[in-house]
């Protein structure tokens, strides 16, 4: 009997080891906005050309204003480009989108992070030496109409107006390394109140936002 | 990572050529009742832009979609864009025709740091009825964002002083011009606070 259970345990090491191997189970977070009863919640897994949808674990409240989503996945569906994410939807319909996860074995092959930065522009042929005092000007004139924007930024996105703002950036859900403010980049700034625009739009006619 | 404005990217900015994929999935589920018959004459028609031609970061950059067809003006078209990681439902909102009288959907939107990953959805009645192709425009490089200081001293060569304030200028421009998107954005934005907060309008 003894012979036949230890027969037994050595063929269904055999048999599952490797397959315990190669099925190994990695789990995830996403961080969803928001902060409501949750409905349904579906874990993704975006690979190569194809979209898995994974059961959830769980959801947690990580706090105030953001769900945590815990959902695993199998190492071999990391193709080496690939992300997640989760969506969750309320008991009165609403649907959050979370962050845009690079998973870990994605991380080391990503071309995304190795684009090269853009070299200096090169001097057209028409551009010649004894044009530096045009340019110089050009410069100035460009720097004193930045000046100039960036004061009636100033002047206009503050007090009730910027906090109006930033609470709407919160109540759709747009997660953000800084909050919203005049003093962000010119390319940030355009950034963050185009999708704030969309967002209203799309929320004042009537149809759903989706944000991550 | 060593160049500081990446950090304008972020971690959470990777995209994948996929992820409108998952989007499309999560469309499917959010509008209710996909058609699983679609209706097979109809399809969207559009030209992405090329990556050369890509305007400067934040620029505006208009996408059109041209509905083949199908004459139905009343149909909505819906793309979910994903810029530089970040998730836009967009409305197609303005509608015009093309020469053979085909109508034609067009929305502005700013033009990507790194990438632009983008599909249509055409939806009668929360009923999707035309996917288009999934579209993905990358950057060969990135653009330097970042405000341009004028206070750094300019180099005493001639040939490379012209070469920096050439990079200023141009860098400058760009500024600008994002500066004053902005400037037309606040105002929008000041019309549409004004409705009663941002509630539901009737319309």
């Amino acid at each position: 009997m003894a012979r036949v259970i230890a027969s037994l345990l050595v063929i269904m090491t055999a048999t599952l080891l490797p397959a315990a191997v190669s099925a190994q189970t990695r789990t995830v977070d996403v961080h969803v906005p928001g902060n409501f009863q949750v409905h349904s919640a579906v874990g993704l897994i975006f690979t190569q050309g194809k979209t898995l949808q994974k059961n959830v674990e769980q959801v947690d409240q990580g706090d105030e204003d953001t769900m945590v989503v815990t959902f695993s996945y199998d190492a071999s569906e990391d193709g080496g480009d690939s992300y997640a994410s989760a969506m969750v939807i309320s008991s009165e319909g609403d649907v959050r989108f979370g962050d845009i996860k690079l998973l870990a074995g994605s991380l080391t092959n990503r071309s995304f992070y190795s684009l090269p930065d853009c070299p200096p522009k090169e001097l057209s042929r028409s551009v010649h030496q004894e044009q530096t005092g045009l340019i110089e000007s050009l410069v100035e004139i460009r720097a004193a109409r930045r000046e100039a924007h960036q004061l009636r930024i100033k002047t206009v996105m503050s007090g009730p107006f910027l906090e109006k703002l930033r609470r709407l950036e919160k109540g759709f859900g747009f997660q953000y390394n800084k909050p919203l403010s005049p003093n962000l980049t010119a390319f940030e700034l355009m950034n963050r109140l185009s999708r704030l625009v969309n967002a209203i739009k799309n929320y004042q006619s009537g149809s759903p936002s989706s944000s991550n | 990572m060593n160049v500081p404005y990446r950090i304008l990217i972020g971690a959470k900015t990777v995209v994948s050529t996929c992820l409108v994929i998952g989007v499309a999935l999560a469309i499917s589920i959010m509008v209710a009742g996909v058609s699983a018959a679609q209706n097979r004459d109809i399809s969207l028609s559009h030209e992405p832009p090329v990556e050369s031609e890509l305007p400067s970061p934040g620029s505006p950059l208009e996408l059109a979609v041209t509905l083949l067809n199908s004459k139905n003006s009343q149909l909505h078209l819906r793309g979910f864009v994903v810029r530089d990681g970040r998730l836009m439902d967009i409305h197609f909102r303005d509608l015009t025709s093309d020469l053979y009288d085909r109508v034609v959907y067009l929305a502005d939107i700013a033009a990507p740091l790194a990438e632009l990953s983008y599909q249509f959805f055409l939806v009668d009645n929360q009923e999707v009825v035309a996917t288009s192709q999934l579209y993905t425009v990358r950057r060969s490089c990135i653009d330097n964002v970042l405000p341009v200081d004028t206070s750094h001293s300019l180099s005493s060569d001639g040939k490379k002083k012209l070469e920096q304030l050439r990079d200023r200028a141009s860098r400058l421009q760009v500024e600008v011009q994002n500066f004053e998107s902005a400037l037309k954005l606040i105002e929008e934005l000041q019309a549409l606070t004004e409705k009663k907060g941002s509630g539901k309008s009737n319309s």
